[in-house]
């Protein structure tokens, strides 16, 4: 790439919006029944009384839509989350389902709801945000601590500690889902494996909260992870604050994995997938990778969901993501030849 | 225009000096070889000296301006530092990684401008690596890597520029083309300073040397003075011996083993 002018970065920019903006659009038409979208969008503009509503207005208003909105800020926040992820760690494979900072979130998530007396709602903000990201943070910290560390942790042992910290929340959730009542059972498994059936706008609001400033942040700090791809060292002698730009990334990494998996679960791999595919279309700069990996992963889950709202009713997307995103960190893996081997974060 | 370490004293743990009492200056117009044996301070002296690491006592002066009192930004235009072994995370091009030299001068979303541009254009010109400009950085060889990366730092337009073995790994060929660019670079009134292993390449090059021991300097001045039995013995452990390196006429420095002292005497 030569190198990042205005009008390049506009234009790209533009380009991702305008993607994100289409599958926004189109995804709703798509899904297990046939909907004349555009029909039912105008009697429901006609009239907005409810009762008088048909079903084909309810599936699209309250169904659909909340549903597609929240695929693509889900996929938006774990996307920027995993570019951040990996710009810190100075690592590809990093993002929230491998470090388990996801699953954190949904443990965290599941507590609240689950355990008598925890769970309280204003508008909409609610402790289940809180609990879930009480419980990213805390899979964050581990991993800053483990990556400070001064003995020195490969990268690839970090993300063997991020894995198994999923498996340790995962095994967490399982045990509340023992002990809960039965009828919360079905409920309780999108925790374990990410999925987008919601019903109605406030699951979609309920991630604002968190969402719109830990994006905020981090895309603020965007010129500054290019530095950090260099090592600590250089990026300091370059007049970087190191310290701090590490605390605010992995606060506002928390803060956006915290975000969706409250509501969602963790759905695996998107912020491994899209800022891979898009370092390979534009680059590696992280002015421009950073916000075109928020508007592209948001489409690709948008996209994602669509398939798997197709397939069948209530398949979840993180199965379909899994699948997808699961080969291919293994082959990164195989052909990084432990090029990652000896980067800690020093 | 000087930067100078008075008195600095450092321990990573709080107990173990790596550095202790040391005072030393990096001048303009001048190449200085840091050099010594492994673990004897080198590179933690060149941190401290970088403001990368602060001292237990003891500053770093820049134009008699203690460094801490600097911001860094402001810092990073007038001193440089390249650690070991640099290896981004990702692919960037040759033209990517020495814009980001600029860094220290850029706002906002950091676009460049013409005059940016330009300096880019000339560090690489200085390093003879315009020719990688559309490459990937991944592509090159460990001698081509280390060009770039000084056009990086060169592009920060520093008065200082502060070097780790920025020959460690790297071709007889390749450590000479290096040494030979920051000899430039101090012609052209700029302090370089450079942590060495190669005592004889120092001698070559530099025009002054400061060896170090368990975080003291023992010796400082030119490769004749510094490059001495009774100076290098002590330090490195033994059989060291120096001769005149008949190509160059500076010092020659020599490890004696069993085996080559062997075939000195048959």
């Amino acid at each position: 790439m030569t190198l990042l002018t205005r009008r390049r970065y506009f234009l790209t920019l533009l380009a991702f919006a305008g993607f994100a903006l289409a599958a926004v659009i189109v995804a709703p038409h798509f899904g297990a029944e046939r909907i004349n979208t555009w029909g039912a969008l105008k009697a429901w503009i006609r009239d907005r009384d409810a009762s008088r509503l048909s079903e084909e207005v309810n599936i699209l208003i309250d169904l659909r839509f909340p549903r597609v909105a929240l695929a693509f800020l889900a996929g938006a926040a774990l996307g920027l989350a995993g570019a951040v992820f990996q710009a810190l760690l100075r690592n590809p494979l990093a993002e929230p389902y491998t470090l388990g900072v996801a699953s954190g979130g949904s443990l965290g998530a599941v507590l609240v709801l689950f355990l008598p007396g925890l769970a309280l709602r204003w508008g909409c903000l609610s402790t289940v945000q809180v609990g879930s990201f009480a419980g990213a943070s805390a899979v964050v910290l581990i991993i800053y601590f483990m990556a400070r560390s001064r003995a020195g942790i490969s990268s690839i042992a970090l993300l063997l500690a991020g894995v198994t910290t999923g498996f340790i929340c995962g095994a967490g959730i399982l045990l509340v889902r023992y002990i809960a009542r039965p009828d919360l059972l079905v409920e309780m498994d999108h925790w374990l494996m990410g999925g987008l059936d919601v019903t109605g706008w406030n699951p979609v609001w309920s991630t604002l909260p968190l969402l719109i400033p830990g994006a905020a942040i981090l895309l603020a700090q965007a010129r500054h992870y290019d530095q950090i791809a260099y090592g600590e060292e250089l990026a300091a002698g370059r007049g970087v604050a190191v310290r701090r730009l590490q605390h605010i990334s992995f606060f506002g990494g928390s803060l956006l994995t915290a975000s969706v998996v409250a509501t969602t679960g963790p759905i695996g791999f998107v912020g491994l997938l899209v800022p891979h595919a898009i370092r390979r279309l534009i680059g590696p700069d992280h002015r421009l990778l950073l916000p075109c990996t928020f508007f592209g992963a948001g489409a690709f889950l948008v996209i994602c969901d669509t398939f798997a709202r197709s397939i069948s009713l209530q398949l979840p997307v993180g199965i379909l993501t899994t699948l997808l995103g699961g080969p291919f960190f293994l082959y990164l893996l195989i052909r990084s030849r432990g090029r990652w081997g000896k980067g800690t974060m020093a | 225009m000087s930067l100078r370490a008075k008195a600095l004293k450092y321990a990573y743990d709080g107990l173990h000096w790596v550095v202790q009492d040391v005072t030393a200056e990096i001048r303009p117009g001048e190449l200085l070889g840091i050099i010594g044996p492994n673990g004897s301070g080198k590179s933690t002296l060149l941190r401290l000296v970088a403001g990368l690491l602060t001292p237990a006592s003891g500053s770093v002066f820049l134009d008699d301006t203690p460094i801490r009192s600097i911001p860094p930004a402001r810092l990073a235009r007038r001193i440089a530092f390249l650690p070991q072994l640099v290896q981004p995370a990702f692919a960037f091009t040759c033209e990517e990684v020495v814009a980001q030299g600029r860094y220290p001068y850029l706002r906002a979303l950091g676009f460049l401008s013409r005059m940016d541009v330009e300096v880019v254009r000339n560090s690489m010109a200085l390093t003879d690596t315009l020719e990688f400009t559309e490459r990937s950085f991944d592509e090159l060889s460990g001698g081509e890597r280390q060009r770039v990366l000084i056009a990086s730092i060169l592009a920060q337009e520093a008065d200082h520029l502060l070097l780790d073995e920025p020959t460690a790994a790297l071709d007889i060929h390749h450590q000479a083309r290096v040494f030979e660019h920051l000899w430039e670079f101090s012609r052209r009134a700029m302090a370089v300073a450079v942590v060495v292993h190669d005592l004889n390449l120092a001698a070559q090059f530099c025009d002054r040397l400061l060896l170090m021991s368990a975080g003291r300097i023992v010796a400082e001045g030119g490769a004749r003075e510094v490059l001495r039995v009774e100076h290098l013995a002590p330090v490195y452990g033994g059989n060291v011996a120096v001769g005149e390196n008949t190509l160059t006429g500076g010092p020659l420095v020599t490890v004696l083993t069993e085996g080559t002292r062997a075939g000195d005497s048959g």
